[in-house]
């Protein structure tokens, strides 16, 4: 820039100068203060090279506590010393149940236990309490001697005191409908994996909660037994919580069918689709951007999780470059050129991803046409993870897609 | 049109007295560093992001989000010397999250006391500075972002680049295209 355009290099300091003039309001640097304070106290200290991940060692661990501790044979030397054992309830008896002899790893709540040999277990599928169905979110082990075991997990917000905040989030009928309804405050303590929690007993009904990583779990036994308590008490010593691992995005369950664009893809209906309004056409229309503005010719989900999907289509013109059309008219800013980036697969098509900040865009051709795939998100550490699950449910069908002259308008 | 031969006297960033220090230590687990390091730089976070939203809410939010961010994301800061650059690069984000959020470019306020700043200006004067106010706030958050690195923070090229994650050639032709586009909407705002 220099003086000499019309516009000078002065006037816009001086006008940025002024945008920024005023000061910051009263306390907000004390609120970030406290606000990194609450964070603190949610997620401890990680410092460089140190492993902020618990050791799965301690699966091996409360398999001393089975019943008969038929798995437990070697495995004790494995502990970690500075881990305390978990203490086995006053309950926990040798009861009439199967020993308990085969690991179940969730798929989505962040734990794992032992299970009997020949039992039916139901993973869970989707985010606890986001599913009409009520067991969606819970993986359950059905004994078929009259003992139901299930268990889920869920991001606690930040800033909640906790026995209010569960007393509140189990009272809403999605989580846990017909539950024992005792305040977290007066419930009896357990220890499950280390972790101090608290356990109530109600009739045909154990539920317990634990906090573990910045997490709730939740686990119930349904039992018409006399022997319950020492029933979940023997499944309970044998969990391993391991909340680095849980998933905190949703099963994409629905399927959306795109009208012009030629593709489907899973979401989750929570009122957040927006189908196209027009076709995509990136050389007349602005780049793909974070604002929102632009997003007309895209099918976009938002799913109110800091995650927005949105997906478009276009017919190549003859003769481009794919790699260097891309990068003129749709590779999103602040993305790596399209020769540069990782190559990925979609609907059994070769393509390219770009993981730039704040967003995750992939393209890929078929049959003449390009598509581009994008995850606008709020900072999710697991935004790939996401973008991954949502890929796979992806379908491409070219043939489907709208021609310019059938354009909606 | 030679945008670095006249460009603004290049101040690039450098770490305060203690500053190093204090990023070292952070990443060593000492939560009083990291927070000495907020108050630090708390003021310039501040002012950047004020300059690319112009809503103090939309400011207060960022900055909070920004500072969150940087404490999640400290184990992946590996040259502490880059801590200024790294920072800008979660600030920018967050900034860009929440226009995302907002869903929509809002109009920008003039600041309060905006005349009284210069109280010589006379009606056109004032009239064209809030053309250019409004001219800017009509611009991408991309283009707000470049031009407020360089016009406002003074950084050079390198830093802008690092900041966006673009290379210095994209920076520079960005930066050349966002003055560009605020001539275009000066022009449609007189």
């Amino acid at each position: 820039m220099n003086e000499s355009s019309w516009l000078s290099d002065r006037e816009v300091t001086d006008m940025l100068r002024r945008r920024s003039a005023r000061p910051a309001p009263d306390g907000l640097a004390t609120a970030i203060l406290e606000s990194l304070a609450s964070e603190r106290a949610r997620h401890p200290v990680r410092a460089r090279g140190r492993s902020a991940k618990r050791p799965l060692m301690l699966l091996a661990a409360a398999t001393l506590l089975l019943g008969g501790g038929a798995l437990a044979a070697g495995s004790g030397a494995l502990r970690l010393p500075s881990i305390p054992p978990p203490e086995p309830a006053p309950s926990l008896s040798p009861v009439d149940f199967p020993n308990l002899t085969t690991t179940f790893v969730s798929p989505r709540n962040g734990f794992s236990i032992m299970r009997p040999d020949r039992v039916a277990v139901t993973p869970a599928v989707q985010l606890l309490g986001f599913s009409t169905q009520v067991d969606d979110g819970f993986d359950g082990v059905e004994t078929g001697l009259g003992a139901y075991f299930k268990g889920a997990s869920t991001a606690i917000p930040h800033g909640v005191s906790i026995d209010g905040w569960v007393d509140e989030y189990l009272a809403d009928g999605h989580v846990l409908p017909g539950g024992c309804g005792v305040p977290r405050s007066q419930q009896e303590e357990i220890t499950i994996d280390g972790q101090s929690g608290s356990i109530a007993e109600c009739p045909d009904q154990i539920e317990a909660t634990v906090v573990a990583g910045g997490r709730l779990y939740l686990f119930t036994l349904q039992a018409d037994r006399r022997d319950a308590r020492a029933v979940f008490d023997a499944f309970a010593a044998t969990i391993d919580l391991t909340p680095d691992t849980a998933v905190d995005y949703p099963g994409l369950t629905t399927t959306f069918v795109s009208p012009t664009n030629g593709f489907s893809f899973g979401y989750i209906d929570r009122g957040g689709l927006e189908p196209a309004r027009v076709l995509w056409d990136p050389v007349t229309q602005p780049r793909p951007d974070f604002s929102g503005v632009h997003d007309g010719p895209f099918d976009g989900v938002e799913t109110g999780l800091g995650a927005y999907f949105k997906a478009a289509s276009v017919a190549i013109p003859d003769g481009v470059s794919i790699d260097a059309w891309v990068d003129e008219y749709v590779t999103p800013i602040g993305c790596a050129p399209r020769s540069q980036q990782a190559e990925i697969t979609i609907d059994g098509h070769s393509g390219r991803i770009a993981e730039c900040p704040n967003e995750i865009a992939a393209t890929v051709v078929a049959s003449g046409r390009l598509y581009l795939f994008m995850l606008l998100h709020d900072n999710r550490p697991d935004a790939r993870e996401f973008f991954d699950t949502w890929v796979a449910t992806i379908h491409l069908t070219p043939q489907d897609a709208a021609a310019p002259s059938s354009a909606a308008s | 049109m030679d945008m670095t031969a006249v460009s603004p006297k290049a101040e690039p960033a450098t770490e305060q007295p203690g500053s190093l220090l204090d990023v070292e230590s952070a990443l060593d687990g000492d939560i009083g560093a990291f927070d000495r390091l907020v108050l630090t730089h708390f003021p310039r976070t501040y002012r950047i992001a004020l300059a690319i939203l112009g809503s103090e809410a939309d400011t207060s939010d960022a900055v909070q989000d920004a500072w969150l961010a940087a404490w999640r994301q400290l184990p992946t800061l590996r040259d502490p010397a880059r801590f200024d650059g790294w920072l800008d690069q979660i600030l920018v984000n967050a900034c860009r999250m929440s226009i995302r959020r907002r869903g929509r470019v809002r109009e920008i306020p003039m600041p309060d006391g905006f005349d009284a700043e210069a109280p010589q200006a006379s009606l056109s004067q004032v009239a064209e500075r809030d053309a250019l106010d409004r001219a800017f706030g009509r611009l991408t958050v991309e283009q707000r972002t470049i031009l407020v690195l360089h016009h406002l923070e003074r950084r050079p090229l390198s830093a802008i680049a690092a900041a966006l994650v673009i290379p210095v050639g994209t920076a520079k032709s960005r930066l050349h295209a966002a003055r560009a586009a605020l001539e275009r909407l000066l022009e449609t705002e007189r």
